[in-house]
């Protein structure tokens, strides 16, 4: 608000707690960025591997969930996607999260640290939304920031509007990331570390010649719906894989509704995915 | 044309008639408060906090900037804002419930590291906005709609002393007071020396004011004014609880 940038890492419980916050950045279209490490739960749990707090972060609080997650599978991630995350803040001013887990924040792995600069990334210039230059009323009017409504419909216009703006938005945000799908019978989804086994697995298996391929949707919140009802079309099968009770697969559930895909799943709440399990998995299914 | 009350500066003419009911205490601290500013001449270095509650019916209520927040969160925004833009007067405006009950580990833990911010409490005893359900200021014996025969002490206990509990975790640069919309003078004093206190960056200021809900303790006036006036300080001791210098201020009316 006063026009610095600013962050949160946390987890679990604390994520659950920065829901309060988020939503209220939702509603008054704040640029907030929030580092989740997910670990096991319900709540306090484990602090290790985890993918549990998906429907949590990409859903959020009450009100509608309108925010960007990118979802992280290492340091390289860890490292790309908070700059990335800033820009995304800033630009569209919708909560952004990056969304890893306990196990990438205690592992080691070597990362190439950069000055975005030298990239060519631009950095997004934070703005104040308080204290401006000048006296309010007399230099400019006073800006006054509330979440608070009087009339229903003035809280459905509000809420229309940023949905809309949100919808427009989604070619420009979402992420994914394929591999093998061309002329693959099953498709195994995973995000975040997880992906890393599966595609380990998948490459193997495609070296047997097997019909195989993977997805990792890198947003989970907007999913790139577009390439999952693709993917969907394409293949018999989906497998989704993840370190969760079904997390992952229900919003891919959502986002392949009506095409004829079987989705199947593979689900270890709060416990490591090994490629070997994957493989294992996989040929038992083709 | 009838004569118009003055208004402070400060305050926006186009938000006026407020949305408080008649009778209500919120207007008069503001009223303080927006004189405080006026004086001060700080109206552009100003961001003004309001919290949930009966507090955020003046979320355009300033010629000010303002954020409203969540209860109770009115506090660490400030708080953000002033670190953020230590150049910026910040000032967080809540009811009794938000700064006591559900807000209160920001109260202590903002006061125990001496935040340089300013926090105005407005204690008319109960959640107001809400209908009037018991606070954690709620006299004993007082009936609200969660204590209709009266609050027992021996359940819910004795009311909470926000000034004094902030004295006790602060230290030198602090700044506590408590004062009353029964009187006005007093209060805009120490309205104006918390936001003193703020200016010279010498630490946490807390200014707890008593104030009316005609509304929910559904009193005339005159019962109101008694309340106010008689009831209330009896629990509630006026005066300087503490000052920048660590010393104590201005005698205790009915210490
Ligand atoms: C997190 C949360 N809990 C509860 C409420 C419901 N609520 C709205 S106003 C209010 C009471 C506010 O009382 P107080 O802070 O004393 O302010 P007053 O209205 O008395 O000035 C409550 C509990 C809410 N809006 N948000
Ligand atoms: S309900 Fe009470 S505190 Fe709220 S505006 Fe009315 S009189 Fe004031
Ligand atoms: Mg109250």
């Amino acid at each position: 608000m006063a026009g610095r940038k600013a962050f949160t890492a946390t987890a679990g419980p604390g994520n659950v707690l920065m829901q309060e916050p988020m939503s209220m950045a939702e509603m008054m279209r704040l640029p907030t960025v929030v580092v989740v490490q997910q670990r096991g739960g319900p709540s306090t749990a484990t602090v290790i591997y985890s993918q549990q707090e998906v429907t949590l972060t990409a859903t959020g609080g009450n009100g509608e969930g309108m925010r960007v997650v990118y979802s992280t599978a290492g340091h390289q991630d860890l490292f790309d996607y908070t700059i990335k995350a800033f820009n995304t803040a800033w630009k569209y001013r919708f909560p952004t999260f990056v969304l890893g887990d306990g196990y990438q924040a205690k592992m080691r792995e070597s990362l190439t640290i950069y000055d975005p600069a030298a990239r060519g990334i631009e950095l997004t210039e934070p703005e104040p939304f308080v204290g401006r230059e000048g006296v309010p009323s007399k230099d400019r009017l006073p800006s006054q920031h509330r979440n608070t409504f009087n009339l229903e419909e003035e809280l459905y216009e509000k809420v229309t509007g940023d949905a809309r703006e949100y919808e427009k938005i989604v070619p420009e945000v979402a992420e994914y990331q394929s591999y093998g799908i061309e002329g693959a019978h099953l498709a195994v989804v995973a995000h975040g570390v997880v992906f890393r086994a599966v595609r380990e697995a998948v490459e193997k298996l495609l070296e047997q010649g097997l019909k195989v391929g993977c997805f990792r949707p890198v947003t989970l919140r907007p999913l790139p719906v577009t390439q999952v009802r693709d993917l969907a079309s394409g293949v018999k099968k989906i497998l989704v894989v993840e370190s969760s009770y079904g997390q992952l697969a229900r919003l891919l559930k959502e986002a392949a509704s009506g095409t004829a895909v079987e989705i199947l799943t593979f689900l270890k709440p709060g416990i490591g995915i090994t490629a070997g399990e994957v493989e294992a998995k996989i040929k038992e299914l083709i | 044309m009838y004569p118009q009350p003055v208004m402070p500066r400060s305050w926006r003419v186009e938000t006026k008639p407020h949305k408080f009911c008649p009778g209500c205490g919120h207007g008069l601290i503001l009223k303080c408060l927006g004189e405080a500013v006026d004086e001060l001449d700080i109206q552009e270095r100003v961001v003004f906090g309001c919290d949930i509650g009966c507090s955020l019916l003046a979320w355009d209520f300033f010629n000010l900037d303002t954020v409203q927040t969540h209860h109770g969160r009115t506090t660490p925004v400030m708080t953000g804002i002033k670190r953020a833009r230590p150049e910026l007067v910040c000032i967080a405006y809540m009811g009794d419930g938000g700064g006591y009950a559900i807000g209160v580990q920001h109260i202590v833990s903002s006061a125990a590291r001496n935040e340089k911010i300013t926090v105005v409490l407005a204690n008319n005893t109960q959640y107001a906005m809400t209908g009037g359900q018991m606070a954690p200021t709620t006299l004993p014996g007082q009936k609200t709609e969660t204590s209709p025969y009266g609050r027992d002490p021996e359940d819910t206990g004795y009311p909470l002393l926000g000034p004094e509990m902030v004295s006790a975790v602060t230290r030198e640069g602090a700044y506590v007071a408590r004062g009353s919309i029964a009187n006005l003078r007093q209060l805009k004093g120490f309205l104006k020396k918390a936001l003193e206190n703020q200016l010279a960056g010498k630490g946490f200021s807390f200014v707890e004011a008593l104030s009316a809900c005609p509304t929910n303790w559904r009193t005339d006036a005159a019962e109101t004014w008694n309340f106010i006036e008689k009831d209330l300080p009896r629990y509630f001791k006026l005066g300087e609880v503490k000052l920048p210098g660590a010393g104590r201020g201005e005698v205790r009316a009915n210490g």
